[in-house]
């Protein structure tokens, strides 16, 4: 070992005598890094993995996604129906389906974009946690001063098109 | 500093180069019979043809120096007297310019993946991507992006590895009485499915050229391992599917992909990771279904 590390620069031996306490995120990796015993060994050189790789903080993996994934692809798809259909059917359905749509297409736009770009592993464990809350409490905001303008006054629709006769 | 290559041209010249440091001399040895071709290489030896000098930009990092920021690198690389690949271009350098310069490579024919970096903008392996002739503009040569670099052109891609490893890349079986010594039987179709996936060589292109994996990855596992996941769940002969698919199923392993597709357009291999996350995607969501296996069974 040590001749294999004196090819290596200096530093790396510093990086190497680091043991990986949370090795990765991913699953298999956690409950079993028993199967990787080259990595629990000090001074290998596959333990030259940066800690700041070894996440910390993690969504919990017990989280399944892929509904929210379905739906995401689902109602994609039907806006190319919603949306024309609520400009040919008046009818305050058709607002309220319209207003509804088009928030939670667009919340889970902007929260992958605040999921992907306010990492933990950049902000640090709080900024995160509060930049998808914002999200939540804005999406909730639209969505209520939608329905709101749905109930009192025109509608989303009738809304639209006065603002593009002016 | 003296260095000979010898080359083989295609029409069996023995191509010698030798160079000192500052005096490059071509010898041309005709070893067949063709007349005519004798003639040129003689002609080539009696007027030295016009220098062809092009500037790679390299990058450069030395960690026994950490407090030297990394920095861009010219060489001047005589393209007559070099091969035609930027790997050729890098060798050349580090045999007569700059023996510190640092970089993986071994097989040189695109197959083993040593030598995936950035090579004009876009990430490839050095051995199969032509020199840019055009003299004027500079090659510049970066690492894999986003990836921790060990030393110049060398990433560390331990990570990348601990990932592949995590979806276990391996056939697995319900009943493993007697795994590994008997054939696992495959129809001819089933087989064929595995075409466009097996083929990956692992070099890390596809992974280190998408943003998503460039934010998350330390949680998302990137092209290259989802689509070896695809590999082994579509596989007919495997029986662990619903459990490596279900690895899957958390927001970031998988659905951190929101088809960029430059891992499609930078494979070097021509493969299509995007494709098979795609796949992925639709087994996971019920959309489609892993089709039984034609033939199963050991001989």
């Amino acid at each position: 070992m040590n001749r294999v590390l004196s090819q290596f620069p200096r530093h790396l031996e510093r990086f190497a005598s680091l043991k990986c306490r949370q090795l990765s995120t991913i699953e298999s990796i956690k409950s079993q890094s028993c199967i990787l015993p080259f990595l629990t060994k000090p001074n290998s050189l596959v333990s030259v993995v940066p800690q700041r790789f070894c996440a910390t903080n993690v969504s919990s993996h017990s989280e399944n996604h892929t509904p929210v994934w379905n739906a995401e692809r689902l109602l994609s798809a039907g806006l190319i129906g919603v949306m024309p259909l609520s400009f040919m059917i008046k009818s305050p359905v058709m607002d309220y389906a319209l207003a509804l749509a088009m928030v939670l297409h667009i919340h889970w736009g902007i929260e992958a974009v605040v999921v992907d770009y306010i990492r933990p592993r950049v902000f640090g464990p709080i900024v995160p946690k509060l930049a998808l809350l914002s999200v939540y409490a804005l999406s909730i905001a639209t969505l209520a001063g939608l329905f709101y303008f749905n109930y009192t006054d025109v509608g989303v629709v009738q809304g639209i098109r006065m603002t593009m006769k002016m | 500093m003296n260095s000979v290559i010898n080359l083989f041209t295609k029409n069996g010249k023995l191509l010698s180069l030798a160079s000192t440091s500052h005096l490059p001399s071509v010898r041309i040895t005709s070893t067949s019979n063709n007349q005519a071709a004798a003639a040129a290489a003689a002609a080539a030896t009696s007027e030295v043809p016009e220098k062809r000098i092009k500037k790679f930009m390299v990058y450069r990092w030395n960690p026994e120096t950490p407090e030297v920021k990394p920095y861009m690198q010219t060489y001047e690389v005589d393209l007559n007297t070099c091969g035609p690949m930027v790997l050729d271009a890098l060798i050349k350098i580090k045999n007569e310019l700059d023996p510190t310069l640092t970089f993986r490579r071994s097989c040189r024919e695109g197959i083993c993946g040593s030598c995936a970096m950035n090579i004009g903008g876009g990430n490839t392996l050095a051995c199969i991507s032509r020199i840019d002739t055009s003299v004027e503009k500079p090659m510049k040569i970066y690492p894999l992006p986003h990836m921790y670099v060990v030393k110049d052109l060398v990433p560390d891609m331990n990570h990348f590895y601990e990932q592949y490893r995590s979806i276990q890349p391996w056939l697995q079986k319900k009943d493993e009485t007697g795994f590994g010594k008997k054939q696992n039987l495959q129809s001819v179709d089933d087989r064929k499915k595995l075409d466009g996936l097996y083929e990956c060589i692992l070099c890390a292109c596809c992974s280190t050229s998408c943003p998503s994996y460039w934010w998350n990855s330390d949680r998302y596992l990137g092209p290259a391992v989802l689509m070896q996941a695809y590999r082994w769940v579509i596989d007919s002969r495997d029986e662990s599917t619903e459990k490596r698919l279900d690895q899957l199923r958390d927001p970031f392993s998988l659905y951190r992909c929101h088809t960029i597709m430059n891992c499609s357009r930078t494979c070097p291999k021509n493969l299509n990771p995007g494709r098979a996350i795609g796949e992925l995607k639709k087994l996971l969501a019920g959309w489609s279904k892993k089709s039984e296996p034609q033939i199963s069974g050991q001989v």
